[in-house]
C-alpha cells in the first residue's frame, strides 16, 4: 500500500505575529516553524497503515528551506522518502495552484491513498486536499476522524465529522484522497533511530521558477491585524487583585444567581 | 435607458444544504451574505436545493423553508443520486446550472459540504476559491472578501480575478436572511445518468453521548492548551465546581484525549450560550468562537495577549494560568457564589 502525504510547514500559532512593511507578507525570520498540525495526524495515520499493509509512504511539500526540517520530522517518525518543491514566493500562490504543482510533482507515483490535513494552520482554507483528489480523479472524503480498511484493501471506510458532533460514515473504493482531522490519533514522537535514519532518506528536491508558480487567481491583496470590537476590559493587577475584580464583577452582573 | 440601469447582472447561486430532510441552520446566514453581495454586483439571488424525486415530500417541505425568504429565485433539481451529498454529484449539478445561465458567484457553506466540493468545482471550471468569508467590500468588479488567517490572529482581504466567483462563507459570519420574499421556485433537470457516485454515505453517528449536556449549562469554564498537559486540566474542573458551573474544553485538548469528546465546545462540537463562559488558556480558533461568541459574558484568561479569544471577550486577564485561577477559586469561596 502506498501513501503519499501532503504536509506544510506553518509558524508556532502561539507566535506575535508583526506584518512586513508590504502588509502582504508576516515577519517570520524570528518564527518557529513546524509540521502543521493536522499534517502530523495525516502523516501518523499513514504510518500505522504503513506498518500493517507494507509499502511506503512518500511525502511531498511545496514551501521554502523551512520545509526541509519538517520532511525530516516526517521521516523521523518513519516515512520513506520525499518530494520538496522549493520557491520562497510559494506564499503568494492560492490553493488550486498549490494543488496543481503538488499534483505535477508526483504524477509518475500511483499512490493508493493520498493523505492531507485537512486545512493549513496559517492560511485555513481547506481547498488542496478535495482540488488535489479531483486532479488525481480520485474520490475523496474530508475531515476524516476514523479509518478502516477492508480485508482486500480494495475499500475503505471512514467516519468524517460534520457539524455539531454528527459523524458521517462513507465507503468508497482506493485509490482515494482523505483529509485528516485532529484527534483520528495522537502523532508519535521520533525516536532516536527514527532521527538518525531520517538524515540519510532521500529528498527530492525540485526548484520551481516564478513561471512555474503560474498566475493565482485569488490574491492577497492586505494583510491587517484584525480590528478590535473595543469591547473586552483588560483586569490589570496581580494575581489575587484580578480574582477580587473578576468575581465582583461577575456578581454584580448576576451571572451566579 | 432607465430600463438598461435596472437590468440584474446574473446570479448569485447559493446552494441549500440539507440533511436527512431538514435545511442545516446556517443556511440562513449564508443566504444574508448572498443577498449583500447581490445589491454590490446588482445580481439575482437563487437558493438551489437538490435532492431526490423519492424524498417528493421531504423535497417540498425543504423548498417550503426557504419559500418565505427575501430572495429571487429557488432552483430545484431532482434526481435519486442526490438522496444524500456526495462531492461527485453536487460538483457536477453546480457545473452543470453555471453553464446554463449567467452566474456570477456561487456560494456554499463553510462546513462539511460547501468545503467539500467546491474545491473540485474550482478545479473543473478553473477558477478562484475563497474560503470562509466574513466580510466584503466594494462594488461590481471591484469586489474584496475578507477571511481570517494565522490561527484568527490576523485578516486577509483578497480578491479574485476570475470568475464565477466561489466562495465559502464563515458560519454566523453574516445576519440571517429576512422574512417576507415570494420567490418562484423552477424545477431545472440536470441528467445524472453518467454520473457515478463513487462515496456511498452508509450512516449519520452521532458522537458519544456523555453525561452532561453543556447546551442546558449556565456557568461554563472551559480549558485549552494553554494548560499545557493533562494533570493540569484539573484545575480547570475545580473553578467550574467553586463557580457552580460545568467544565468544558477546546478541541486540541480533546484530542489529546484529557477530556471526553462530548465536553467539547466550538463548530464540530458544542454551540453553547452560558451567562458565563470563562476560558482558560484558549486561544480562540474560528472554530471555538463560533460554539461560544454568543455566551452573555465571557471572560478569556489568557497570557498571549494577541489570543483572537480576547477578541469576543467581556473582560480579559493576561497572565499565568497556575497563577490566576488558584486565586479565583479563593476568591469564589471567599465571596461565597453559590
Amino acid at each position: 500500500m502506498n501513501i503519499l502525504v501532503c504536509v506544510k510547514a506553518v509558524p508556532d500559532m502561539e507566535s506575535h505575529f508583526t506584518l512586513q512593511s508590504d502588509s502582504l507578507h508576516i515577519e517570520d525570520s524570528n518564527l518557529v516553524y513546524k509540521m502543521n498540525s493536522f499534517d502530523e495526524c495525516a502523516v501518523e495515520e499513514a504510518l500505522k497503515m504503513k506498518e500493517k499493509n507494507g509499502g511506503e509512504v512518500v511525502i511531498v511539500s511545496l514551501g521554502d528551506d523551512k520545509t526541509v526540517q519538517v520532511m525530516r520530522k516526517a521521516f523521523a517518525m518513519g516515512a520513506d522518502r520525499g518530494v520538496f518543491l522549493n520557491n520562497a514566493s510559494f506564499k503568494d500562490t492560492d490553493a488550486l495552484t498549490v494543488a496543481g504543482l503538488l499534483h505535477k510533482a508526483v504524477s509518475d507515483f500511483k499512490p493508493d491513498l493520498i493523505l492531507t490535513g485537512i486545512q493549513a494552520e496559517d492560511d485555513i482554507q481547506a481547498q488542496v486536499g478535495p482540488a488535489l483528489a479531483e486532479l488525481f480523479g480520485v474520490p475523496h472524503a474530508s475531515v476524516v476522524v476514523s479509518v478502516v480498511l477492508s480485508e482486500d484493501a480494495k475499500k475503505i471506510k471512514v467516519k468524517r465529522e460534520l457539524e455539531g458532533g454528527t459523524l458521517e460514515v462513507v465507503e468508497m473504493s482506493l485509490p482515494c484522497l482523505l483529509t485528516i482531522q485532529t484527534g483520528i490519533n495522537i502523532p508519535r514522537y521520533p525516536s532516536l533511530p527514527g532521527i538518525m535514519k531520517a538524515k540519510k532518506k532521500e529528498i527530492k528536491e525540485i526548484k520551481l521558477s516564478e513561471s512555474d508558480l503560474g498566475s493565482s487567481k485569488v490574491e492577497r491583496v492586505t494583510l491587517l491585524e484584525p480590528q478590535p470590537e473595543g469591547k473586552v476590559e483588560i483586569l490589570q493587577g496581580d494575581a489575587k487583585s484580578v480574582a477580587t475584580q473578576l468575581i465582583s464583577k461577575l456578581k454584580e452582573r448576576k451571572v451566579f444567581n | 435607458m432607465e430600463e438598461e440601469e435596472n437590468k440584474m447582472a446574473g446570479k448569485i447561486l447559493v446552494l441549500i444544504e440539507h440533511r436527512e430532510g431538514k435545511v442545516l441552520d446556517y443556511n440562513w446566514g449564508n443566504l444574508g451574505f448572498a443577498v449583500t453581495l447581490a445589491n454590490k454586483l446588482n445580481a439575482e439571488v437563487s437558493a438551489v436545493i437538490l435532492s431526490a424525486v423519492i424524498l417528493a415530500q421531504d423535497s417540498a417541505s425543504l423548498v417550503q423553508s426557504v419559500k418565505s425568504k427575501k430572495i429571487n429565485e429557488i432552483i430545484t433539481v431532482h434526481d435519486p443520486k442526490l438522496e444524500k451529498y456526495s462531492p461527485d454529484t453536487y460538483a457536477y449539478v453546480m457545473q452543470n446550472l453555471v453553464s446554463q445561465g449567467d452566474i456570477q458567484v456561487v456560494v456554499a457553506g463553510h462546513t462539511s459540504i460547501g468545503w467539500d466540493f467546491l474545491p473540485k468545482l474550482a478545479v473543473r471550471l478553473n477558477v478562484g476559491l475563497v474560503s470562509e468569508v466574513n466580510g466584503v467590500e466594494g462594488e461590481g468588479e471591484n469586489l474584496i472578501f475578507k477571511r481570517q488567517v494565522y490561527n484568527g490572529k490576523l485578516v486577509e482581504k483578497v480578491r479574485v480575478k476570475s470568475k464565477p466567483y466561489l466562495l465559502t462563507v464563515e458560519r454566523g459570519g453574516f445576519p440571517d436572511i429576512e422574512e417576507g420574499g415570494t420567490p418562484q421556485v423552477s424545477n431545472v433537470s440536470v441528467d445524472l445518468s453518467q454520473i457515478e457516485v463513487r462515496t456511498k454515505i452508509i450512516e449519520y453517528v452521532k458522537s458519544e453521548k456523555g453525561g452532561v449536556d453543556l447546551t442546558k449549562s449556565s456557568i461554563i469554564v472551559s480549558g485549552g492548551r494553554g494548560l499545557g498537559k493533562k494533570e493540569n486540566f484539573q484545575i480547570v474542573k475545580d473553578l467550574a465546581e467553586a463557580l457552580g458551573g460545568d467544565y468544558a474544553a477546546s478541541r486540541p485538548v480533546v484530542d489529546n484525549e484529557w477530556v471526553e469528546r462530548d465536553r467539547q465546545v466550538g463548530s464540530s462540537g458544542k454551540t453553547v450560550k452560558p451567562k458565563l463562559y470563562l476560558a482558560c488558556g484558549i486561544s480562540g480558533a474560528i472554530q471555538h468562537l463560533s460554539g461560544m461568541k454568543k455566551s452573555d459574558v465571557i471572560v478569556a484568561l489568557n497570557k498571549d495577549p494577541d489570543a483572537p479569544i480576547f477578541g469576543v471577550a467581556t473582560y480579559g486577564v493576561i497572565g499565568d494560568l497556575f497563577e490566576v485561577i488558584p486565586a479565583l477559586i479563593e476568591e469564589a469561596k471567599k465571596q461565597g457564589v453559590h
